[in-house]
């Protein structure tokens, strides 16, 4: 059917619209907080703070979008990053490892728990919710077993520097490392063989097995993908903290999956995609900030997440069904 | 030869109202007539047969009945001899004692015996305790009366599928049994009419309250049987004659007209939404109905030895043998250079597994695959394996296995071609193009390759899919009902793709149930019966109404 010029337009409009609405959003947010707070908000050392101590969110997001493009869920993110940041702490500064077999041991962790997931998920066949609540808590009990329930301070001021006190333009280098990491992630589900395997199979199993597409190995290396990052998250939360303590990191779960969910509603509106994620991290963290800047208790963080969580899953609803 | 049943003298001889009356019931889709001034009884006590070609109205009949479609007016019903108020609403037959048993059976698999049978004393009813103890006792009745020797604890998923189908029908039977008393015990006047025609039929047929309840009813068998053994039919036949003799009244709906004509007391044929006759069922045979159905006599000629002889010559450079699976057991043919073979059979009759069993998305359970010298076994193959064969499968599940309708036309087109553009760094302006040609060269409108499929028509639709394989140019393509859901000008598009395709030396199997496409499309069409191919027609026998005879005699 043809259109006329006018819907036409306002078609484009819409999509336009739903694109870089959350751009938009975003920068409404920062005008307005700034008006609030001026001369404290925008200011160099704020905004650096915020990027820079996002990085660990935003690495645990991307994760998160691997496996919810593939169709899954994986609640054992934040287990894998605190566990990973213990592993550090116990290797590096109770058994005096060097730093580099440390990191090396956390990234095979990650691999290990993918493939274990992907064991349960993909082999046996169970629920992907279930499998990685459950292994999650597993680790969590590793956690607090490893660790005697301790916090472990003093892990190596390479790694910390390295994450954390370097900075190029006055920003930290860890907000390079989420950077790089978005851009790797993009690179490879926009412009490689992979990442159109990778939607396929998120999108309809069925269709991509009848392709020809190996549809276990393309999930069960999403979940292998996503089990590094999740110990790339931790090595950064260990280079930020420069401890490891085994509760708090639990805590990045809940904001991941509400800037993952966030994130599908923009840039490529409908689809988990990782610039429109990276955005909503930091669309909610200045959020977060702005209104701690105007002395509001730190609870108001739960309600933001929470509440961030449930719209932009209804928003992705809305998105999907208008089109 | 044939008598037509005077089945309205039968009634009236009898002083009994038929069960369910259909009187010039006709039914409109836009233009279409699906069904035109049909009238059917069945009468007290009988098992009537329901028999038709897809497409014959049958469905739509049957649709009207359970209340999900809306007949025109002037269509009319009585049942037991009292009019009722059309159009149904789903839901409402139940209270008529009308209960319908559908192919699915509706039966929930992870529960137990008891909750399936029980679902509506279970679900619906406003109780605040459950005596299970009763209702195992409930249920044990309702299983021994049937003599079907089963513990209600049993889950559906542990029980052989022949008694699967038994115990819906049971439910069925205790529905029907259960709203027909209901009614009794409280007659609810639907209009003022029924009334007193109700207490009429209730003088005349019945005697008192109990024999009320065990001579009312009517069960519908919406197909039961294709996918049953066959012991397993002679199990649900004697339970539709428990239920016959038993006062109440089954109708039975089937493609097999050895069944039917084996069940039933009486059977109406129904063509091209048309009632073409009723018959007395012992008085019919076979071929009678077979002509009844198609609407001209049987040709007997075959021909097919002399047909055979001519593509006789060389060695295929494809044959499948002996490939079992669940429906088909240990069929055997051949393909050659640029043949359309077409496959083709009644409901049941396994001919729509095999494009499936071939590319590996259902488990063969034997079967040989020879492609020119290489031989692969049928059990170890799986898709990924069959399209590096270069195997491509068009399924007719287009919207939930062919297309992802969310995602482009570029999308969907290039997932098969992808390592020719680069795999580590996607050439996506080449993509472009060569999707933009493909849309062009099928004709795919709209004709940008950014629109999403799912505002495709399903003609485009199918294009777009066959694009996507042909570009691979394939050794064989697996069609299933190539042009379901296809309007008239893409289906002949389709149609000349596929021929042009074949001119390459593309082989295709094509399984379908629409005669008129096998008989276009096909230079041989191989006719399934129970799981076995049991005719094979080539040459002049490749008409329309050859195939629909050779399906229905099976």
């Amino acid at each position: 059917m043809p259109m006329t010029p006018n819907t036409h337009s306002f078609a484009k409009l819409s999509g336009q619209v739903e694109k870089y609405g959350l751009i938009g959003a975003f920068i409404i947010l920062l005008l307005v907080f700034n008006a609030a707070a001026p001369g404290r908000f925008l200011t160099w050392s704020n905004v650096s703070a915020v990027l820079g101590s996002q990085a660990v969110l935003v690495v645990l997001t991307l994760s998160l979008v691997i496996t919810l493009a593939t169709d899954m869920y994986d609640l054992s993110a934040a287990s894998v990053l605190v566990f990973c940041n213990m592993l550090i702490a116990v290797l590096n500064v109770n058994l005096g490892v060097p730093i580099g077999w440390a990191l090396l041991a956390a990234l095979g962790v990650g691999v290990v728990v993918g493939w274990v997931n992907s064991f349960f998920i993909i082999k046996i066949g169970l629920n992907s919710l279930i499998v990685t609540l459950g292994i999650g808590t597993i680790l969590n009990g590793i956690t607090l077993w490893i660790s005697d329930s301790q916090t472990i301070s003093g892990v190596s001021d390479q790694l910390v520097h390295f994450v954390a006190v370097y900075r190029l333009f006055d920003i930290p280098f860890e907000f390079y490392y989420g950077l790089l990491t978005c851009i790797v992630l993009w690179y490879v589900m926009d412009f490689t063989a992979i990442g159109r395997r990778l939607l396929f199979v998120g999108r309809s199993p069925q269709v991509a097995r009848l392709t020809g597409i190996k549809v276990e190995k393309v999930q069960r290396n999403a979940l292998i993908s996503a089990g590094v990052l999740n110990a790339f998250a931790g090595i950064l939360y260990s280079g930020t903290t420069g401890a490891a303590d085994p509760g708090s990191g639990l805590t990045y779960l809940l904001p991941g999956m509400a800037a993952a969910f966030f994130g599908s509603t923009s840039i490529v509106p409908g689809r988990f995609n990782p610039w429109g994620s990276i955005i909503a991290v930091y669309f909610l963290a200045f959020g977060i900030s702005g209104v701690t800047i105007q002395g509001v208790q730190t609870y108001v963080q739960n309600l933001f997440y929470g509440g961030a969580l449930v719209i932009a899953v209804t928003l992705s609803q809305l998105v999907k069904r208008s089109r | 030869m044939i008598k037509e049943d005077k089945q309205r003298e039968f009634a009236t001889v009898n002083h009994v109202p038929a069960r369910l009356s259909f009187v010039g019931l006709s039914k409109t889709f836009g233009g279409t007539r699906a069904l035109s001034k049909v009238c059917l009884d069945v009468l007290v006590g009988e098992i009537h047969g329901l028999v038709g070609q897809n497409g014959s109205g049958k469905s739509t009949l049957i649709k009207v009945l359970a209340g999900f479609y809306e007949p025109d007016a002037g269509s009319k019903l009585s049942i037991d001899g009292a009019p009722v108020r059309l159009p149904l609403r789903p839901g409402d037959c139940s209270q008529y004692g009308i209960s319908f048993v559908h192919q699915d059976l509706a039966l929930i698999p992870s529960l137990t015996i008891l909750e399936n049978l029980r679902v509506n004393e279970l679900c619906l009813k406003p109780r605040w305790y459950i005596s299970w103890k009763e209702e195992i006792r409930a249920t044990k009745e309702l299983l021994e009366e049937f003599e079907l020797d089963l513990d209600p604890l049993t889950k559906i998923e542990e029980v052989d599928v022949g008694s699967r189908a038994l115990l819906a029908i049971l439910r069925a039977m205790d529905g029907m049994r259960k709203g027909r008393s209901s009614l009794l015990a409280n007659p609810a006047p639907l209009n003022a009419e029924k009334d007193s025609a109700f207490e009429r039929s209730r003088a005349n047929d019945l005697n008192g309250p109990d024999e009320a309840k065990q001579r009312s009813g009517l069960l519908v068998l919406d197909e039961p049987t294709p996918f049953l053994a066959r012991t397993d039919v002679e199990r649900l036949f004697a339970l539709a004659r428990r239920i016959k003799a038993q006062g109440a009244s089954v109708l039975f709906v089937s493609h097999d007209l050895d069944e039917v004509l084996d069940l039933t007391d009486r059977v109406t044929v129904i063509r091209d939404g048309t009632v073409v006759g009723t018959f007395v069922s012992e008085e019919v045979t076979k071929s009678d109905l077979v002509e009844q159905i198609i609407g001209h006599p049987l040709s007997m000629a075959t021909g097919k030895t002399s047909e055979k002889q001519n593509l006789k010559d060389g060695t295929p450079p494809i044959t499948v043998s002996d490939l079992t699976g669940e429906y088909v057991h240990g069929i055997s043919f051949d393909l050659r250079e640029g043949e359309i073979l077409g496959m083709s059979g009644l409901l049941g009759s396994g001919f729509t597994d095999v494009p499936y069993l071939l590319f590996g998305a259902k488990q063969a359970g034997a079967g040989i695959l020879r492609i020119r010298e290489s031989s692969y076994s049928l059990t170890d193959i799986n898709p990924s394996i069959a399209v590096e064969k270069g195997i491509a499968l068009i399924p007719v599940d287009r919207r939930g296995q062919g297309v992802v309708e969310e995602l482009s036309i570029v999308e969907n087109i290039s997932l098969p071609v992808l390592k020719d553009f680069g795999p580590w760094r996607l050439q996506l302006s080449n993509l472009r193009r060569s999707a933009n040609n493909l849309i062009r060269d099928f004709d795919v409108r709209p004709a940008d390759p950014e629109s999403r499929v799912g505002n495709l028509s399903g003609g485009n639709q199918q294009k777009v899919l066959l694009a996507k394989w042909l570009q691979t140019n394939p050794k064989m393509i697996l069609l299933h009902e190539p042009t379901q859901g296809v309007d008239v000008g893409a289906r002949q598009q389709i149609y000349l793709i596929l021929k042009e395709q074949a001119a390459t030396g593309t082989m295709i199997i094509c399984a379908s149930s629409d005669y008129e496409e096998l008989a276009t499309l096909c230079s041989r069409v191989l006719i399934f019966s129970h799981g076995r191919i049991v005719e094979e027609l080539v040459g002049t026998q490749l008409t329309k109404d050859a195939i629909a005879q050779r399906c229905q005699v099976g």
